[in-house]
């Protein structure tokens, strides 16, 4: 092969290559989300209630504790799961029972998911239970809410509900 | 029945083999870039090591200010900051392009088994530590882009059971994001590529002579290249992220972010599930199809001298030298079966391999089982006595790697044939020539820079040339050798090249000439 078409043929695969990085670095782009949807995401943290009741020592309990560690109760760590269901526009959009985390059950029990939901205005109805023992007691929400295109909503927890 | 893998292998080859034929009459043998694919990775690594350092410089670790301080560079810098920029981008890119091939290389070869398999699994933590050192430097940009893989590299994560709350809880809207998590991130875009680096050095530590700078024609082309791409396209930032709005069109990073649509479309289990089970696949792949070991080399005291040749050989540094067994002040060498490849190359560097030895029985200081040196001398022999014709004779030493010599057997032309040429003793020539057992002598092949022993036809050539021990000693076979590295796909130039050199030993005579000749594919 003559020196001209070498080097000529050298160029054409420089060139490939460049293109080649150069397309697959940003091409073909990717969607996401539509432009007229809005994402809610739903990010709670909450410890449920302690599972059982704390019971008193006896005097003779008492006794035989160490001077430092005397406590007049003994309570269990273990705390109740979570549980926590979302409707949108009565239909179910979320629902998940969180158990508590750490090796003794007693630690946050945690939730996070992400949807797509077109803009609009839509009814949301959340409720979250923190006692297993106890069905009746339970946090709700029930709110029409106006969501614009491509708005992030967050629904959060801290003693109650919280939207942002 | 024959694995699955051969075949896919055999497909492999059928596809890959034309492919690095093209390029080889493109850019010759010495500077394809299909041979020379691990030595580009380094390559592009260093060039996305320093524009990194660069970039470093300038770089705001936070959240505010960390898309402007790129800005800044892309625009304000253009004609420095800039290009340093694009070029870490479009290097990292081409990186993972020659990583990739030259995995796919090396299986469809079938280079990953036997004592190749330490490289072949090392280098499986190398591409975790490859995709993860990208992926962070796109979240340092903070743009639309960084967004959207924050959120779903956090989801990602998220779903393995390591961590009480989720990760994605910091990029749930803009008030939640922390210069602190930045700063990590900053933290791990530099820790990642050196981990990375510390695992290449790894990679490349059962190998002798590891060459880790690609040839300077093909490193200067590559650099060209990428310089021009980062001045006619530059890497842009996209729109600035913003959490509390979503992202809706990305421009995806197609070299590495491939894996963040598949955790929309698929979930993230079932993406950890892939990307466990080909990590996995790579790792077993050398298990799933057969692979016969072939002997190791095996030293005899009484003829080794010490000499240390077979050593500084040894392509997968299985030699070591230690006392001699009962030569007083003598070094012997002694073969690791973990790592020897049973290439012969050592036979062919040991002195004692040499026919001109007074010797009832010819026994060399480290030799081959398959093919002792006494054995093919006494092929040589017959192969030599068989030649005949008006024609010049001539004898062809072909490799099992590199192009068929069968085919190519006529009255004159008699092919003896070795696992890999550099187990051919430079004697073994001279020995030819001085009994006048035939008018010429051709050796070939793998191609240039794609010795499947790594080093053989290097080494081979380089004792041809007086450049390594032991070397040519007699006037004619200095003189008349023929050298082709036809490679495996080279039987065409092989019978042509193999057409000239009989010509022209038939037109010439032998003796006068000053001629050796050399030649590859390419030409």
């Amino acid at each position: 092969m003559n020196k001209v078409r070498l080097i000529i043929y050298q160029i054409l695969a420089y060139t490939f290559f460049m293109g080649f990085i150069a397309y697959l670095s940003s091409s073909p782009e990717w969607v996401h989300t539509l432009p007229d949807e809005a994402t809610i995401k739903v990010s709670i943290r909450h410890s449920g209630k302690i599972v059982g009741e704390c019971r008193d020592l006896t005097v003779t309990e008492i006794k035989n504790l160490s001077p430092n560690m005397k406590v007049p109760q003994e309570c269990p760590r273990e705390r109740s799961p979570v549980l926590l269901s979302i409707e949108m526009d009565d239909k179910l959009l979320y629902e998940s029972n969180a158990r508590p985390s750490g090796l003794q059950k007693d630690g946050v029990s945690t939730f996070y998911a992400r949807f797509d939901i077109p803009s609009g205005n839509h009814f949301i109805k959340a409720v979250l239970r923190d006692d297993a023992n106890n069905p009746k007691r339970a946090y709700r929400l029930e709110k029409h809410l106006e969501i614009i295109p491509r708005q992030v909503l967050v629904i959060d927890f801290k003693d109650g509900f919280i939207i942002k | 029945m024959k694995s699955p893998v051969v075949y896919v292998r055999k497909v492999g080859k059928m596809l890959l083999n034309p492919i690095e034929l093209l390029f080889s009459k493109i850019f010759t043998d010495q500077a394809n870039p299909f041979f020379h694919l691990g030595t580009l990775s380094f390559f592009f690594f260093w060039i996305a090591a320093g524009t990194g350092l660069y970039l470093y410089v300038f770089f705001e670790t936070s959240v505010a200010h960390a898309y402007e301080s790129i800005e800044y560079l892309v625009n304000e810098q253009w004609y420095l900051g800039g290009i340093m920029r694009s070029l870490h981008r479009y290097s990292s890119a081409a990186m993972v392009v020659a990583v990739t091939l030259h995995l796919l290389r090396e299986f469809v070869k079938g280079r990953y088994q036997g004592v190749r398999i330490f490289s072949w699994v090392s280098g499986v933590p190398l591409l975790w530590l490859l995709f993860l050192s990208a992926i962070g430097g796109y979240w340092l940009v903070w743009d639309q882009l960084a967004q959207y893989i924050a959120i779903l590299s956090s989801e990602l994560l998220d779903w393995l059971p390591i961590m009480v709350d989720p990760m994605a809880r910091n990029f749930l809207n803009a008030e939640a994001m922390s210069d602190r998590l930045f700063s990590l991130l900053a933290f791990l875009h530099i820790g990642f590529p050196l981990a990375l680096l510390l695992g290449m050095f790894v990679h490349i530590q059962r190998i002798s002579y590891a060459k880790t700078n690609p040839p300077k024609q093909l490193a200067i082309g590559v650099s060209s290249a990428l310089v021009l791409l980062s001045l006619i396209n530059p890497a842009m930032s996209q729109a600035p992220a913003n959490l509390d709005v979503s992202v809706t069109n990305v421009g995806l990073d197609w070299f590495y972010l491939n894996v963040f649509p598949l955790i929309e479309l698929w979930g993230p289990g079932w993406v950890w599930g892939l990307l466990v089970a080909v990590s996995v696949l790579i790792v077993i792949l050398p298990c799933l199809s057969p692979h016969q070991r072939k002997p190791i080399a095996v030293v005899d005291p009484p003829n080794c001298n010490g000499c240390s040749w077979c050593f500084a050989d040894c392509p997968y540094s299985a030699i070591t030298m230690k006392e001699h067994d009962f030569k007083k002040g003598h070094k012997q060498a002694v073969v690791n079966p973990d790592l020897c490849i049973g290439c012969g190359i050592c036979a062919g560097a040991c002195p004692s391999s040499t026919p001109f030895r007074s010797v009832d029985e010819l026994i060399t200081g480290i030799d081959m089982p398959d093919l002792p040196v006494k054995d093919l001398l006494k092929l040589t022999d017959k192969k030599a006595k068989k030649l005949k014709g008006d024609k010049p004779k001539v004898l062809l030493f072909g490799c099992r790697s590199g192009a068929p010599t069968e085919s190519l057997e006529q009255d004159n032309v008699a092919g003896i044939l070795l696992p890999c040429v550099g187990q051919l003793p430079p004697s073994f020539v001279d020995y030819i020539f001085r009994n006048k057992l035939a008018d010429g002598v051709m050796v070939t092949g793998c191609c240039e820079e794609d010795c499947y022993y790594r080093l053989g036809n290097t080494w081979l050539e380089q004792r041809f040339a007086a450049q390594r021990f032991p070397h040519l000693r007699t006037t004619g076979a200095k003189r008349n050798i023929a050298v082709i590295w036809a490679g495996e796909q080279g039987n065409k130039q092989l019978a042509a090249k193999l057409d000239d050199y009989v010509h022209t030993l038939e037109n010439e005579g032998h003796e006068d000439d000053l001629r050796f000749v050399k030649g590859g594919r390419d030409e």
